[in-house]
């Protein structure tokens, strides 16, 4: 009961968050407050997260993490497998773009995986764990 | 090359034919008393006729033209006339003297035949026929004393050691071990084969045939076909399989079950059907060479002919059924530690916690030592028993004892559990610091047992002795970590041992790697002594080191030692035990001694003592022990176990988490009030079923798979369920007869044979007989024989197979194929805990095309009969399924052969997307936002998932 209304509170929070940034913090939306709106989605820009399926890989978080200095601010930590604790917690990105949309990653080939772990400075085995349910 | 060359490859191009009976032949010649005597014989001072092995002696060309005959048709492979021609069968002619001679002369005859017909293209072999005698190891012929035994492991030993020589003199090229109704008689004839080929220096292939008595698919001496085949693997036959007892339509089955499990070469030699009123086998040549055609067909068998009744006209038939089919393929199947009692049981990589009993060990139970020094046997067996019953899957079994002569004790008690199916099902573990008396455990016990234990303790010669033998006996073994230089204790001296020990066994005595198990010693934590803080630690870490660099090698421990220094408080020492189990299991550790009774679940054990203990086990820091000594007297004897007992607030909570607690801790106490409240409550059976009591089974089942919880507590939950369920029985009758007589169709349902899960199967046959279906219920451990000819008789119109563990997966596969080798029509549902739409698509659909359907839940199942009954619906059910399938057969098939495109092309084709037109944002920066109001986010909470995930829309 308690889980399942943390959870509720920290998706709410995150849908509060994303009207209060396009309507003030960042202001590119002038709309109308609209609760079911919000949860068909019908604004602008998207708000996806490290775990959806246009980005499977959750060690992206880290670099949320970095940015933010989400641990002194929030005490919110991640473990070892990019989890974030407490369970109830929520992370993501807010695109902007009208042209922004949610897509799923298929599966990718030996040189896609060759390709990311070069941008991202990792090995081709760690690149190859953090994506393994990617892998064709 | 060797004759087992030979042998091996022509097995690989052709199936081989065996020879048909003997006996039947010898009949067909009506010899009088005189004809048996002949000149030799002919004032011997009692009755020979029907002493057929004597024949060899009497009437030499008689026998040699019944195997000419054999070898005219084709046979590959003869087979001596030797099947009564051990001392023991010979005693009842008193001819004890001439079994030798017999042997002999009877392999020479059948050599002899061979020699004419054997051409470079076509070599024809003798098989030296070892029988069953007429006595039985594993049985009593005293109905009053069933401990009684009138032929010892030893003597079948000698005797038939005698009979091999004997073969091997006259030239035999293969020993067909057959008719074996006993298995340890057979494992006695095993042994001593090998002690002739290691002491006379010869090897010879060997063949092993077992024989099922009736159609309840067992032997004698009570064991399944798998089981069987667990026994008697250790011999390295050419080939096992079945003979004698039952014609081919019955016989098919067992065939089929043996062609699974075996990973060597399969031969069946059926009779020629079943004797009639005046005991003659009048099954047609054509009729049984069909039948036997059809096995060869289906890629069973690697070696075919005939046992009583058959003639070399069925032979013959055989022999131009089989032509230009190809011979099985041994299938590829993985080293797993086989062990079985009448049932078989595999440990697998995969399988969770092994338990083993430890309730019959004279050492460890004052009840247990009482009760065999006062020879109070029945009481003792309760014991076992019970143990059973309470989920141990394996039974130690310890006689030592100074009082007591431990050898005989050992004898007595396992001659008695040979004759407790309830016990004799699993297999036994034989457990004794004395060789002696594990040796004289091995030789009472049919099935595939556990020696516990040896070890290096007396240096290398007679550890590598022991293990050859049990080799020889066909047992698994633990093996201590201890070596000449004492018990290991540490984490390096641990694994140095064992693998010291493991290098020996599969590189020297050539012991299969899957049946060593290691115990690398548990001690006792927490003792105040500062050097056995580590101990825990030093057995966890040591078993993830072993599990990992010694392939196939299993990890053991009595576990109750570790919590030894807090005897007296049981409920410290279930926690310690249930902590420890928790991080052994997770590093590798496969079975343990355990008390199958008493366990507290992991999660249930109190936070404050869990962390004490903990803190013990992985010797957290250098206090943790005394911690756990001041806390201990808190906890003392009110264990969490008995505190629910005593402690009711629980029963307070709604009915629904009522239930569910009595079904994770096991109580049956209240389970009838409450599953009285919970009908009234929700109105139904069927919902208290589907509602709070399947709730709590899946809580059940996640602790099950997260290694909280283990068999022995899951088997007193399902008790819990069965009562309940039990209680509500006469509500879902009465719901049932209210639905009136009225009958839309018919449907079969049966759980599985190998299955005896019934739950789910029960919830759907209520639930399809209130839609007006009548349901015939065959109930659980259902062959595919009987389901098949029930639906025919009964006139069924759809077919529902029900199972709950993994290998029901392959029965259903193995009906469906029935089906359509019987040529059926009918539909065929699927359901059950494991099953899938993925192995019904992929696995069973393609074996049978008349219709397949996979039945998620309960309340599925009335839509699909609905439609599978009705002329307009089921067009559309069926094609719709078949696309359904074919879908979920190409997602699968498409695995890892994705046609994807190259990174370069890929990105060509991105989308574009403009980067004009945006906003600066007014303010940048991080933004941290504290003890935000909640009334503004309670504005965007998503009611509607929070609702439903509290379970109030749904």
């Amino acid at each position: 009961m308690i889980k399942a209304v943390a959870d509720r509170l920290a998706e709410a929070f995150a849908e509060m968050m994303h009207y209060k940034f396009r309507t003030e913090i960042w202001g590119y939306s002038n709309e109308d407050f609209n609760n079911d709106n919000l949860i068909e989605e019908k604004y602008r820009g998207i708000r996806p997260a490290p775990g959806y399926p246009s980005c499977p890989e959750h060690s992206e978080k880290e670099k949320l993490w970095d940015l933010l200095d989400v641990e002194k601010n929030t005490g919110m930590t991640l473990t070892s497998s990019y989890a974030m604790l407490p369970t109830a917690s929520v992370s993501g990105w807010y695109f902007a773009n009208k042209d922004s949309r949610y897509f799923g990653v298929a599966k990718i080939n030996q040189e896609q995986v060759e390709s990311y772990a070069k941008r991202k400075a990792i090995s081709i085995e760690q690149a190859e764990r953090l994506l393994s349910p990617n892998l064709d | 090359m060797s004759i087992k060359q030979i042998l091996q490859s022509l097995l690989e191009q052709r199936i081989l034919l065996l020879d048909g009976a003997m006996g039947t032949m010898i009949q067909k010649h009506k010899l009088s008393e005189e004809d048996y005597r002949g000149e030799r014989f002919s004032d011997w001072h009692i009755l020979v006729q029907g002493n057929n092995d004597l024949l060899s002696l009497t009437q030499p060309k008689i026998i040699l033209d019944i195997h000419r005959s054999y070898l005219e048709v084709g046979a590959d492979i003869v087979e001596t006339n030797t099947f009564n021609a051990t001392k023991t069968s010979m005693s009842d002619y008193q001819m004890e003297e001439f079994a030798y001679e017999i042997n002999v002369e009877s392999a020479r005859l059948a050599k002899a035949a061979c020699d004419e017909f054997s051409t470079a293209d076509k070599p024809r072999f003798v098989a030296g026929v070892i029988g069953p005698t007429s006595r039985t190891c594993s049985l009593s012929p005293d109905v009053n004393d069933p401990g009684f035994r009138n032929v010892t492991f030893d003597e079948l030993v000698e005797v038939y050691m005698d009979s091999t020589r004997g073969l091997i003199e006259g030239g035999a090229d293969i020993i067909l071990i057959e008719t074996i109704f006993d298995t340890l008689n057979a494992k006695a004839a095993i042994f001593a084969v090998q002690e002739v080929f290691e002491q006379d220096n010869i090897e010879l292939p060997i063949m092993i045939s077992g024989t099922i008595t009736d159609a309840s698919g067992r032997t004698l001496s009570g064991q399944m076909t798998e089981a069987f085949y667990n026994s008697l693997r250790h011999a390295k036959p050419i080939s096992i399989g079945l003979n004698c007892a039952l014609g081919p339509d019955l016989l098919r089955q067992y065939v089929a079950e043996m062609s699974r499990v075996a990973d060597t070469y399969v031969s069946a030699h059926p009779n020629a059907g079943l004797p009639n009123e005046f005991g003659e086998y009048d099954l047609g040549t054509i009729t049984m060479s069909k039948q036997v055609g059809e096995w060869a067909e289906s890629g069973l068998v690697n070696i075919l002919g005939g046992c009583c009744g058959s003639t070399p006209e069925h032979i013959k038939c055989i022999a131009d059924a089989i032509e230009n089919l190809p011979p099985r393929k041994i299938p590829n199947i993985k080293p797993e530690c086989r062990l079985s009692g009448l049932e078989a049981f595999n440990i697998s990589d995969e399988a969770l916690f092994v338990n083993v009993g430890e309730r019959a060990n004279i050492t460890g139970s004052a009840k247990f030592k009482r009760l065999i020094l006062n020879e109070e046997y029945e009481e003792a067996l309760d014991i076992c028993r019970a143990q059973v019953e309470d989920g141990a899957q394996v039974v130690d079994i310890n006689m030592d004892e100074g009082m007591l002569d431990g050898k005989a004790a050992m004898v007595r008690f396992m001659n008695l559990i040979a004759s407790e199916p309830d016990i004799s099902k699993v297999p036994l573990m034989v457990d004794s610091s004395k060789w002696e008396i594990i040796e004289a455990g091995l030789k009472c016990t049919q099935g595939k047992a556990i020696v516990n234990s040896i070890s290096l303790k007396e240096g290398k010669e007679n550890f590598v002795k022991y293990a050859h033998l049990c080799k020889r006996y066909g047992a698994a073994i633990i093996v201590m970590a201890f070596d000449e230089a004492g018990q290991a204790d540490t984490q390096a001296r641990k694994i140095e041992i064992c693998t010291n020990a493991y290098n020996i066994l599969v590189n020297e005595v050539g012991f299969p790697a899957e049946d060593i198990i290691f115990d690398p010693n548990i001690f006792a934590v927490a003792t105040g002594i500062e050097e056995h803080n580590n101990y825990g630690v030093d057995f966890i870490e040591a078993t993830r080191e072993i599990s990992k660099n010694l392939p196939y090698a299993k990890i053991s421990g009595g576990v109750s030692n570790v919590s030894f220094s807090f005897r007296g408080n049981n409920s410290v020492r279930e926690a310690i035990h249930s902590v420890f189990l928790y991080h052994a299991i997770k590093a590798g550790m496969t079975m343990g001694i355990v008390n199958a009774g008493q366990l507290v679940v992991y999660d249930d054990i109190d936070p404050e003592l869990k962390k004490a203990v903990e803190d013990v086990v992985l010797n957290t820091d250098s206090e943790a022990g005394e911690r756990l000594v001041e806390l201990a007297p808190k906890f003392s004897g009110t264990g969490e176990v008995q505190d629910n007992k005593k402690d009711l607030t629980w029963r307070t909570w709604s009915v629904e988490k009522r239930l569910e607690h009595s079904l994770v801790k096991g109580i049956t106490e209240f389970i009838d009030e409450d599953t009285k409240e919970a009908l009234e409550k929700l109105g139904r059976p069927i919902l208290v079923i589907e509602g709070p009591l399947m709730d709590g089974m899946n809580v059940v089942g996640d602790l099950f798979g997260d290694g909280k919880m283990f068999l022995p507590q899951v088997v007193k939950s399902a008790r819990v369920m069965k009562k309940s369920v039990a209680w509500l029985d006469p509500f879902l009758e009465a719901e049932k007869q209210e639905c009136g007589s009225r009958t839309q169709g018919k449907i079969l349902m049966a759980t599985v044979k190998g299955d005896v899960h019934d739950i789910g199967k029960n919830i759907v046959g209520v639930v399809l007989s209130c839609n007006n279906y009548e349901i015939i219920d065959l109930g659980v451990m259902v062959p595919a024989e009987t389901i098949l000819e029930t639906a025919i008789k009964e006139k069924v119109d759809i077919i529902g197979l029900s199972g709950l563990i993994t290998p029901s997966l392959d029965e259903m596969v193995s009906v469906a194929k029935e089906m359509k080798r019987k040529g059926f029509e009918l539909p065929l549902m699927i359901g059950g805990a494991t099953t899938s739409i993925a192995h019904t698509a992929v696995k069973i659909e393609p074996q049978y095309d008349k219709g397949v359907f996979y039945v998620k839940d309960a309340s599925k199942a009335v839509g699909v009969a609905t439609s599978l009954l009705s002329d307009k619906l089921k067009p559309a059910l069926v094609s719709k399924t078949k696309e359904e399938y074919e879908q979920v057969r190409l997602r699968r098939a498409n695995k890892g052969k994705s046609k994807l495109i190259s990174l370069e092309a890929a990105r060509s084709n991105k989308p574009s997307i403009k980067f004009d037109n945006i906003k600066k944002p007014n303010k940048l920066g991080i933004h941290v936002f504290e003890d935000y109001d909640l009334n503004e986010i309670f504005e965007f909470i998503d009611w509607g998932t929070l609702l439903s995930h509290l379970g109030a829309r749904r």
